[in-house]
């Protein structure tokens, strides 16, 4: 078939259902060749339209970008792509999820030669929104959108797409890969740690964590580091993983991340010296895995921490106390500092200036405004979606053939071992008729 | 200014919905090559738009993609500076570096917004974390001379110590609970449907 003979297909095969599915098999079967016509291909696509021949235009554009990285960005690939990936139709270019991801990777990677991810953003989100069945999915454009967020630093544009809760994924439906979804927790946690919601942040980094793997990849190592710091951060240890964990990672964590699980065991019981004295011995290490701003925060927490220690026991206490215990100059820093915690929300206290006390209070909110009562009603609400789509799931899985075959034939298996240490001669009778 | 001719964003600085302009500039700036271009752009109003939102992490990321040239100029680094003595919780800076530099207009008015913002968080604040504080202090973190401050704590029922120059701060009542009303009732009746499907 030549070129032009395929351009005419297109034209003539993207108006219903069964017409594209024609085509899509027509463009499956030339995909190696259109590759070694990649000059000729530019001007194919003039010939179409993006949006009312997306599935052929979709397929031609992915041959004209070249594969793997890109030496010599095209500004011809990039104009068409993003005009594609803005106007096509999301019927057709579903049909080939894996071929919509290459194009929307193939034009991240032109902009990053270029050192220009930040054009990427807008077309990415579009091309992700197109991609995902809903809001509920995850793509693996996701995880490119997000990477290439954190490239541009536009971090709060990243946000409306990490605040959807992620609860589906559909290799058929997007072409998502393992990988893509290790990559979308760990960026996602950047994001979060780059905006400084460290609880969000380490949701997303464990969820990456858990994913279950065979082998120690290079991006949970990452994500792990990164999740042992924030949790210092955040609440002041590092608490021990979920048993779900994938056991060989769990293995590899203590010889891959040494410096790391060290740093956590000391960090409630060092003193500020020791542990700083620690950092500086590991310092290249940390720099190296692009962590000493991590580990700043981490030692900085320290004092807060410590002053929230005082309030557990003490109703109260001086100003120069606090100082000495915090290990701050005098009562004027210590005054500001207790200031600074209240306004944050880390502490709950008054400070009587003309005694020079800070007395501590309980937690104000006594959980009875219509505030609380709304937080209260978005999260049982949310509880009862997870649990209908949970509840789905388990009967789409008990229904399903492969599972109750392997149930099947464990079940036999078991009934064998049972009965093979007994005497009863009758048992090998019974078991033939089971 | 190309993006200044957005109308939109005209719009908010002129009806003084100073939360919007954020906004908007995170949008076109996606959209257009014009933010790298440092006379094209309203880089301070940029990042004082996510500060007056409260967004600090957002005004540093802004600063951070800033480009070279436009990071020079002076009311960029004012603009910094006011950042970094929010950033840091540097109350008392805060004010200097609201004073310190002339704001032109239409950044002034979103300035003078952020002042008074500002001063209102820092009064609630106030209100919460002290039970006494020197009269000069609180103007020193309130940012007013103290003839001023004494006018405003005393509406709010503050009583003032002559002889000691000490504040005794109001605190204001605690808000009851509000009552349940019928969507709650409703509410609930559909939690125990649904806790009875099981």
């Amino acid at each position: 078939m030549t070129l032009q003979q395929l351009v005419n297909s297109i034209q003539h095969l993207s108006g219903t259902e069964a017409d594209l599915s024609t085509l899509l098999a027509k463009l499956k079967a030339q995909e190696s060749s259109l590759r070694q016509s990649q000059a000729a291909l530019i001007n194919c696509l003039r010939a179409l339209d993006p949006v009312q021949h997306s599935l052929g235009y979709l397929y031609l554009l992915d041959a004209t970008g070249s594969e793997g990285l890109p030496v010599h960005a095209s500004e011809e690939f990039i104009g068409l792509a993003v005009g594609f990936l803005q106007t096509c139709s999301t019927v057709q270019i579903r049909m080939a999820p894996d071929k919509f991801v290459s194009v929307s990777r193939k034009l991240k990677e032109h902009l990053l030669v270029l050192h220009q991810p930040r054009r990427a953003v807008l077309p990415l989100r579009t091309a992700l929104y197109k991609l995902a069945p809903s809001s509920d999915y995850v793509t693996p454009i996701h995880a490119e959108f997000l990477q290439v967020c954190t490239l541009a630093k536009c971090y709060n544009s990243a946000v409306p797409i990490l605040q959807a809760d992620i609860s589906d994924v559909d290799p058929a439906k997007t072409a998502m890969t393992p990988r893509d979804l290790m990559l979308y927790c760990y960026y996602g946690g950047l994001i979060h740690i780059g905006r400084k919601s460290y609880a969000q942040a380490l949701d997303l980094l464990l969820q990456g964590l858990t994913a279950p793997t065979m082998v120690v990849n290079a991006i949970t190592l990452a994500a792990y580091k990164k999740y042992a710091l924030v949790s210092l951060i955040h609440q002041g240890n590092l608490p021990p993983l979920p048993k779900y964990m994938p056991t060989t990672l769990q293995r590899s964590l203590k010889t891959e991340c040494q410096a790391y699980q060290e740093f956590a065991a000391g960090y409630g019981v060092k003193s500020n010296d020791e542990l700083q004295a620690f950092v500086t011995a590991k310092q290249a290490q940390f720099a190296e895995d692009g962590n000493g701003g991590l580990v700043r925060l981490a030692l900085e927490a320290k004092t807060k921490r410590s002053i929230q220690r005082l309030t557990q026991t003490y109703l109260t206490l001086s100003l120069a106390d606090i100082a000495q215990a915090a290990n701050l100059r005098d009562a004027g820093q210590a005054e500001l500092y207790v200031l600074r915690m209240i306004d944050a929300g880390d502490v709950h206290a008054q400070i009587d200036a003309s005694q020079g006390m800070v007395r501590f209070l309980e937690d104000p909110e006594e959980y009875n405004s219509a505030a609380v009562v709304a937080r209260l009603a978005t999260t049982i609400d949310k509880s009862i979606h997870l649990a209908q789509k949970l509840q789905a799931v388990n009967n789409m899985v008990s229904c399903d053939k492969a599972y109750l075959n392997k149930l099947h034939v464990k079940e036999r298996h078991s009934r064998y071992e049972d009965t093979s240490d007994m005497s009863d001669p009758m048992a090998e009778g019974r078991l033939s008729l089971a | 200014m190309a993006a200044y001719g957005h109308h939109g964003l005209q719009d908010a600085f002129q009806t003084g919905k100073f939360g919007l302009v954020a906004g908007i500039l995170d949008e076109l700036e996606l959209q257009s090559a014009d933010f790298d271009v440092p006379d094209n752009w309203p880089h301070a109003a940029h990042m004082l738009g996510h500060m007056y939102n409260g967004d600090l992490v957002d005004a540093r990321f802004v600063w951070k993609r800033l480009p070279e040239a436009a990071k020079q100029t002076a009311e960029v680094q004012a603009a910094l500076t006011l950042l970094q003595c929010l950033w840091s919780k540097d109350y008392e800076g805060t004010w200097a570096a609201l004073s310190s530099h002339a704001w032109n207009p239409p950044v002034s008015g979103l300035v003078g917004g952020l002042a008074l913002k500002t001063r209102e968080h820092i009064f609630e604040l106030l209100t919460r974390a002290y039970s006494h504080i020197p009269t000069s202090k609180a103007a020193a973190l309130l940012g007013l001379p103290e003839q001023e401050t004494l006018q405003l704590v005393q509406q709010q029922g503050w009583e003032h110590d002559p002889a000691t120059a000490v504040l005794k701060v109001h605190q204001p009542p605690v808000r009851p609970g509000d009552r349940t009303s019928l969507d709650d009732l409703q509410r609930l009746t559909e939690y125990v449907a649904h806790l009875e499907q099981d």
